[in-house]
């Protein structure tokens, strides 16, 4: 009987330890992550300098849609609560908290969402075989977004967007942007490449990457907004700069002793030999 | 634009300062087995019931145990209960439910592979349902911060057990739970307490460390005829006709006595008891 008992035990533990074995590598990335600023800090924090567009992909329209952005548009109501949208959030300074939804039954994930703390920043990652909406399906600012594993790295593919943003600075994306992420943990550290085409806006793929460091702190604060007036204006005033008449838009080459052509971005600004060419 | 930016940053930052610390314990975490071991894996031997507070109900209860209930189909697919579920050898998915508007944590759920033992831990201060509402496998739990330790109370609970050996639990246990956690590595405290089947309350930890590996299987489970018996047959032993029950001592040239358990087997000075 004894014998009949261990033995029993024994062949049960088996099946469990058979059991347990992962069907296919998936890293799991819930919890809670804060940022790494090693990268790309004075960008992602105190903010980007009006008129840096250096080493950035940009078409002429995204150019001059950048040139006559106005820093005090964030002053108006109607902007004042904007989220950022994902093909930004993550740049941003707010924790990251990651979250598992996962199929009773078959015990397959089935849904990842993501919450950035800065204006409550939600997204859902579908995991499963749900649709891809029609092209007249809302965008919105996180867009729709649907994951795959490749190995133990989490693909994800995202569109759907509202017209948003890549820079703080006034360089915009349009709502027919696609961006492919690719999210891989190294023990507590998480490297997020994130990858931007937008067939108006951006010549070639914009390549960033961001870090993120496991926290053990699960609190995170609510981020509700409301807007306010915060300045006086007439009806339909809008701040912007015309085509040629932004006066900032210089100051950042002068600031660095750059010469402008380079601080105007571009595919080329982002290789090696352009530095040989403005030397010329 | 530079100090406008700067001063959102700065409220960001001051927003994202926690009110007070919550550890977070959301991920797949794999239990250790550093810690009683023999009794975790293989499993415990018949009649091992050593240091542990029982009382004579408890030890009647075990003694009339047998092994071979197991294979009678209503008992195949019992999940372990929360009194038991931690000290096993699957892995430990921890996840997180929080309000959307407010960001505070409502609910963790728990999971453990084998038998899909899932729990729901209340954090949003609801009170325990009344005596008569259903008592289940995993209970009513509601837990709470102290500090960043999770205190968990546990009640509701259907009859179960703490030692799979026949060491049962009456559906009037309580459990209290600490889960305290040291960066990967997680330490999880239980106490139980029961009017009937314990004198003293069993206190026992469970360690477990994080992993970075999500998947984890299902667990359907069907039962099946695995011995053919007459109706109403139920593997059992009568009162003292247990042949089995003294082959621990036996075994391992241990006083009877001391392998019949009870609280002051737990004791140091109950060596000196056995040794005169």
């Amino acid at each position: 009987m004894h014998r009949h008992f261990v033995t029993f035990s024994t062949v049960f533990v088996l099946m469990l330890a058979a059991a347990a074995t992962p069907a296919s590598a998936q890293v799991d990335l819930s919890g809670v992550w804060a940022p790494l600023f090693h990268e790309d800090q004075p960008e992602r924090v105190p903010g980007p300098e009006v008129g840096d567009y250096a080493g950035l992909p940009i078409t002429d329209a995204e150019r001059l849609r950048g040139e006559s952005w106005d820093a005090s548009i964030l002053t108006l109501p109607e902007h004042q609560c904007k989220p950022h949208p994902s093909t930004y959030g993550f740049r941003g300074v707010g924790n990251l908290r990651i979250v598992n939804v996962v199929d009773d039954e078959t015990q397959q994930l089935t849904k990842i969402f993501t919450h950035i703390q800065w204006q409550e920043q939600e997204r859902e990652i579908w995991m499963d075989d749900h649709p891809v909406p029609p092209e007249f399906a809302a965008h919105t600012w996180q867009g729709f977004s649907k994951g795959h594993w490749e190995g133990n790295t989490l693909v994800v593919e995202t569109d759907h967007l509202k017209a948003g943003w890549i820079r703080r600075n006034g360089l915009a994306l349009s709502d027919k942007a696609h961006m492919t992420e690719r999210f891989i943990r190294h023990g507590n550290l998480l490297t997020h490449v994130y990858i931007i085409e937008d067939p108006y806006y951006l010549s070639e793929p914009l390549i960033k990457t961001n870090g993120f460091q496991l926290t053990s702190d699960l609190t995170m604060q609510p981020y509700p907004c409301q807007s306010v007036i915060e300045v006086q204006r007439e009806d339909g005033d809008v701040p912007h700069n015309l085509p040629g008449k932004n006066p900032y838009i210089n100051d950042y080459a002068k600031k660095h002793n750059l010469p402008v052509e380079a601080t105007r971005g571009g595919a080329e600004t982002a290789l090696p030999e352009f530095a040989k060419k403005i030397r010329k | 634009m530079n100090r406008r930016t700067a001063s959102l940053i700065a409220v960001t930052l001051l927003v994202s300062a926690p009110a007070f610390a919550q550890a977070d314990l959301s991920g797949v975490w794999a239990p250790l087995m550093h810690e009683d071991q023999p009794e975790r894996g293989p499993g415990p031997e018949i009649g091992d019931y050593l240091g542990l507070p029982i009382t004579a109900a408890m030890r009647l209860r075990a003694e009339s145990w047998d092994a071979s209930l197991l294979t009678v189909p209503e008992h195949q697919c019992k999940p372990h209960p929360s009194t038991y579920g931690f000290r096993g050898v699957g892995n430990l998915r921890i996840t997180t439910e929080v309000d959307p508007d407010t960001q505070q944590v409502t609910k963790l759920f728990t999971h453990i592979a084998w038998q899909e033992q899932e729990r729901e831990i209340w954090m949003d201060g609801r009170p325990h349902p009344p005596e008569f509402a259903p008592h289940t496998w995993q209970g009513f739990s509601t837990g709470h911060w102290e500090g960043n330790v999770l205190v968990v109370e546990t009640d509701h609970l259907k009859a179960g057990w703490i030692r799979r050996n026949g060491l049962a639990l009456t559906d009037q246990a309580h459990m209290t739970e600490r889960f305290i956690r040291h960066g990967d590595v997680l330490t999880h405290v239980y106490m139980i307490e029961d009017p009937y089947y314990l004198s003293e309350p069993l206190i026992k930890t469970n360690g477990f460390r994080l992993t970075t590996d999500l998947t984890m299987a299902p667990y359907p489970c069907a039962s099946v005829l695995e011995v053919v018996r007459e109706d109403g047959e139920v593997p059992h032993h009568l009162p003292d006709r247990n042949p089995f029950v003294g082959s621990f001592a036996a075994k391992h040239n241990l006083p009877a006595e001391a392998a019949s358990g009870g609280a002051e087997t737990a004791l140091p000075e109950y060596m000196k008891k056995t040794k005169r």
